[in-house]
């Protein structure tokens, strides 16, 4: 089977099961109680009101978001709509497109997932490589227990320590929102200043059980690798350790490379517990106000991305593969 | 603010004036034709204040630039719905809107007004008629600029604050974080032991017990469409097994009282009166008709009405020896509600009903209120009005209103004859100005809820209003309530008059001259007069009983109805998960032939 065949079969799969997925996450959110018009509905019943004035909001929202028609015409119009990069009208944000209202929140998470990802990814792995490497000494030790003990931290705890040390005793950080709510965006030191000041909590609350995970991850496959026989080799001709160690890292990235591509593919949907945590306004805080006021169109216009993202980053992550590691590449060539 | 009078010239007209100096933030004169023009296109697009006004309202004319008329809808003579939808319109800029409505057509309910602050979908300048203007919005804030030149400074002076920032956040923890800190000066949330926050400056209404204001009504709703449910002796156990006291003091930190089986607001004087004591005292043996909890008897009642352990497994059946289990479904995340729900399934189980709290999350929880789908369910009854308690009995009992906009207990009478005389009590009493007459509904309506106990008030909810005096002065309070008796806000966002009274640490602050009953010189209109003014048009004498007690001039009506939204059927659900699963198969079958082949 050549490369192409294997391609044309990972594309196949990728189709097909972007689809099944498009399908599930058009049906798992109408199976659950609740519908995007009653929430709304209720959200003008907390002031004065007339049943007549519901009445009239209800027919219409009803029709607005197409709930009036059967589930198999909402699927194929959502659909095709969508194709054509239209993506529908938010519910709670009323009149509101999810284009609009995922290109709002997500800079925010970019700004903060990704290079909280690629930090931890960076550290976690050569830290993990270097205890490997370093077995049995005590630096070894002391960071896999390390390692250990912060990446089992559930990090929603982690982040809640951080607020009651740093924003509520000491006070030296504010306790949520990415920049102070009386600032408007914009690339004024003052603003960047609040904006740093206010990244530095969410940020460690994600990278510091994010790298532990790394360095136990990287150490065992670094540790295995130092067992192969062309190490061994090396090392009895007398090969510089550095070098020794640079050929370990590289060979032991491989999956770690796979790990972080899934992660980045996630990064659309934001860390859901820690923006929340903090006020943070991405794609978390969209995605968990959508879903609990059964915001169709937004709840689906996210996971279309999400699946499309992980889909691809995962697509993207064989390809590497292929690449980079000739024994995948041999390997189909030989069968 | 915008009208500065109004009167009955005959009994099916309101006659309201605009003051003279009301402008909009471009300078142009509001006038009468923009509220004549606002309510007529309102009720063209069924979108906005007028929408469904038609079985109320049958008519609006500008007679003059500043004088405008509604006129009642004959067939319903329903003056509380016609004062609702006409007293408290707020107009539009017509300037503005006709040249929007002409090019957007049915689209300009999308149309957001937000000036320059916003991407929209037709541009037009940012014309208000508020002492405020939007500045700017993202997801977790909306900022508004006070507009320094403001038509009514003159009247009412300008309020103290010149950026509000409505902050927005998901987690309650956050909000109570930065009221300590100063971050927030006013919030409108739930906090738990709020006296502790007396060290950071946070204060509440009241500085002891309750330390806030109530606000609705807590209310234990049975599902009235399950048959078992229906039985009257087993709602009068539950309504006397529950400990109101605990509740109170557990799950509300003492912020509240018992609220009364009468459905009467009665803890504010100016209710209190609809209470009739007499049925109260015979059928509760209180004044107030508040339940006083004694689990014996409550026992009692189920054992004679046949409610016994048959089965042995510790849980009274139902009288046919049928096994039954209450739920009471609540909010998750609602916590101080989840606890009451605790509390009380613990109260029941010690009566020997099988019961308990089932959380379920927001949306669900509408879902399943809107659908019928729950047993017994935690859930309020709007706060009351110049209406009350006439709004209360509509939404609790009225058979032709559905969830979520009112009768979340889906009542409803089996006999036809006994569902038309409720629902015509219902409306008489929305056209009786008598007191004596009035009370004469209002006593029928109590005497059927005491009977039948449709559902059951547990206590008052509370008006969250925690203000912090680190950089501004002068908020409402007990010591400083200037600001009080105007009808319930609108829960959870600030009290914009309170702004007229606020200012900056340091500086003098006086309360405004105009937040006063209209016989003192202010502009509030109190319940009683509003009354009188219809007892007088309807050519009845109203004989006041009340304490005159101010209201807002905005008469609010807070009812609701609308038919259950019901999505596609099951049947095309089934069929959508069919198709999948046969894509899916059919998706594998093809891969793996692809596969073979390529092998």
């Amino acid at each position: 089977m050549s490369v192409y065949k294997y391609l044309l079969t990972k594309i196949l799969f990728l189709v097909a099961t972007y689809f099944v997925s498009l399908t599930i996450v058009f049906i798992l959110p109408r199976a659950v109680p609740g519908n995007p018009v009653q929430t709304l509905i209720i959200s003008l019943t907390a002031g004065a009101t007339s049943p007549e004035l519901l009445d009239e909001y209800q027919r219409r929202l009803v029709q607005a978001f197409d709930l009036d028609k059967p589930l198999h015409v909402q699927f194929l119009n959502w659909i095709v709509r969508s194709f054509r990069g239209d993506l529908g009208v938010s519910a709670q944000a009323y009149g509101e497109s999810v284009v609009s209202l995922i290109a709002k929140h997500l800079p925010w998470t970019l700004l903060l997932l990704v290079p909280a990802n690629t930090v931890a990814w960076l550290i976690g792995n050569y830290v993990g490589a270097y205890v490997a490497y370093k077995r049995g000494s005590v630096s070894e030790k002391a960071s896999v227990a390390t390692g250990m003990i912060i990446s089992q931290i559930p990090y929603y705890w982690l982040a809640m320590t951080l607020i009651y040390v740093f924003a509520v005793n000491l006070r030296i950080l504010p306790p949520g929102s990415a920049y102070d709510p009386t600032l408007e965006p914009s690339l004024t030191p003052e603003f960047i200043t609040s904006y740093l000041r206010h990244y530095v909590l969410p940020f460690l609350s994600i990278v510091l059980p994010s790298i532990g995970g790394w360095i136990i991850g990287m150490r065992v496959i670094a540790s295995m690798e130092l067992g192969s026989p062309y190490i061994q080799y090396s090392d009895s001709v007398g090969v510089k350790d550095r070098i020794i160690f640079r050929y370990v890292l590289r060979n032991s990235m491989l999956p770690q490379v796979t790990g972080l591509g899934i992660q980045m593919g996630f990064v659309l949907t934001g860390q859901i517990i820690t923006e929340q945590l903090f006020n943070y306004q991405g794609m978390g805080i969209l995605l968990a106000r959508a879903l609990g006021a059964r915001d169709y169109p937004v709840v689906q216009g996210v996971f279309m991305i999400l699946i499309a993202t992980v889909l691809i980053a995962n697509f993207i992550v064989d390809l590497v593969y292929v690449l980079i590691d000739p024994r995948i590449r041999l390997g189909y060539k030989s069968e | 603010m915008i009208g500065e009078r109004f009167e009955f010239p005959n009994n099916y007209t309101l006659r309201i004036y605009i003051r003279p100096e009301a402008k909009w933030s471009d300078g142009t004169p509001i006038t009468a034709y923009d509220v004549e023009f606002t309510f007529k296109t309102s009720l063209e697009l069924g979108s906005g204040p007028a929408a469904g006004s038609q079985i109320y309202v049958s008519g609006v004319k500008a007679v003059s630039d500043k004088v405008v008329e509604f006129y009642i809808n004959n067939a319903t003579n329903n003056y509380f719905m016609f004062l609702f939808y006409t007293l408290q319109l707020t107009p539009v800029p017509k300037h503005i809107f006709e040249d929007a409505y002409k090019q957007l057509g049915i689209d300009i309910i999308l149309w957001r007004n937000c000036g320059d602050v916003c991407n929209d979908i037709y541009t037009a300048p940012q014309v208000v008629s508020g002492p405020y203007k939007l500045y700017y919005f993202d997801e977790l804030r909306v900022a508004y600029v006070r507009i320094d030149d403001w038509w009514g400074k003159y009247i009412f002076g300008l309020p103290g604050p010149k950026y509000l920032v409505h902050r927005i956040y998901l987690s309650n923890e956050q909000v109570i974080l930065d009221l300590q800190a100063g971050g927030v000066d006013w919030s409108g949330i739930f906090i738990p032991n709020v006296w502790e926050f007396a060290a950071f400056g946070v204060r509440t209404y009241y500085s002891s017990p309750p330390y806030f204001r109530p606000n609705q009504i807590l209310v234990l709703f049975i599902n009235n469409q399950l048959d078992y449910l229906r039985d009257p002796v087993l709602r009068k156990a539950i309504a006397y097994a529950i400990d109101y006291n605990e509740i109170i003091e557990k799950a509300f930190y003492g912020y509240t009282t018992q609220a009364s089986m009468s459905f009467v607001f009665e803890i504010l004087p100016q209710y209190r009166v609809y209470i009739n004591e007499t049925l109260a005292r015979l059928y509760w043996g209180t004044p107030d008709a508040k339940v006083i909890t004694n689990k014996t008897y409550a026992r009692q009642l189920l054992d004679q009405a046949g409610y016994r352990d048959v089965n042995g497994d510790g849980f009274r059946e139902l009288p046919n020896g049928q096994p039954f289990n209450i739920t009471i479904m609540v909010p998750s995340g609602w916590t101080d509600w989840m606890l009451a729900a605790d509390l009380i399934a613990g109260d029941l189980r010690d009566i020997g009903i099988n019961a308990q709290s089932y959380p379920v999350d927001y949306g669900a929880y509408w879902g399943l209120l809107t659908a019928g789908a729950y047993v017994t369910l935690l859930g309020w009854t709007p706060a009351p009005t110049f209406t009350h308690p006439w709004d209360t009995y509509r939404l609790l009992l009225d058979p032709r209103i559905t969830p979520p906009a009112g009768n979340w207990g889906w009542y409803n009478k089996t006999d036809s004859a006994e569902r038309e005389e409720l629902v015509s009590l219902i409306e008489n009493s929305s056209r009786a100005f008598s007191f004596e007459e009035r009370m004469k509904y209002f006593s029928k309506i109590q005497e059927i809820i005491y009977n039948e106990i449709p559902a059951i008030p547990i206590a008052y909810t509370v008006q969250w209003y925690a203000y912090s005096t680190r950089y501004w002065e002068g908020w409402p309070s007990e010591d400083n309530p200037w600001w009080t008796e105007v009808a319930p806000y609108k829960e959870y966002s600030l009290p914009l008059w309170g702004l007229f009274g606020i200012r900056q640490k340091g500086a003098s602050v006086t309360p405004p001259g105009w937040a006063k009953p209209i016989d003192q010189g202010g502009i509030l209109i109190p319940n009683s007069r509003l009354l009188e003014m219809l007892a007088n048009v309807t050519g009845q004498q109203f004989e006041t009983p009340i304490p005159p007690t101010t209201t807002t001039t905005r008469p609010a009506t807070p009812t609701t109805a609308t038919e259950a939204p019901r999505g596609a059927g099951v049947s095309s659900q089934l069929l959508i998960l069919v198709v999948i699963a046969v894509v899916t198969v059919l998706v594998i079958l093809g891969v793996r032939f692809a596969v073979r082949r390529g092998k």
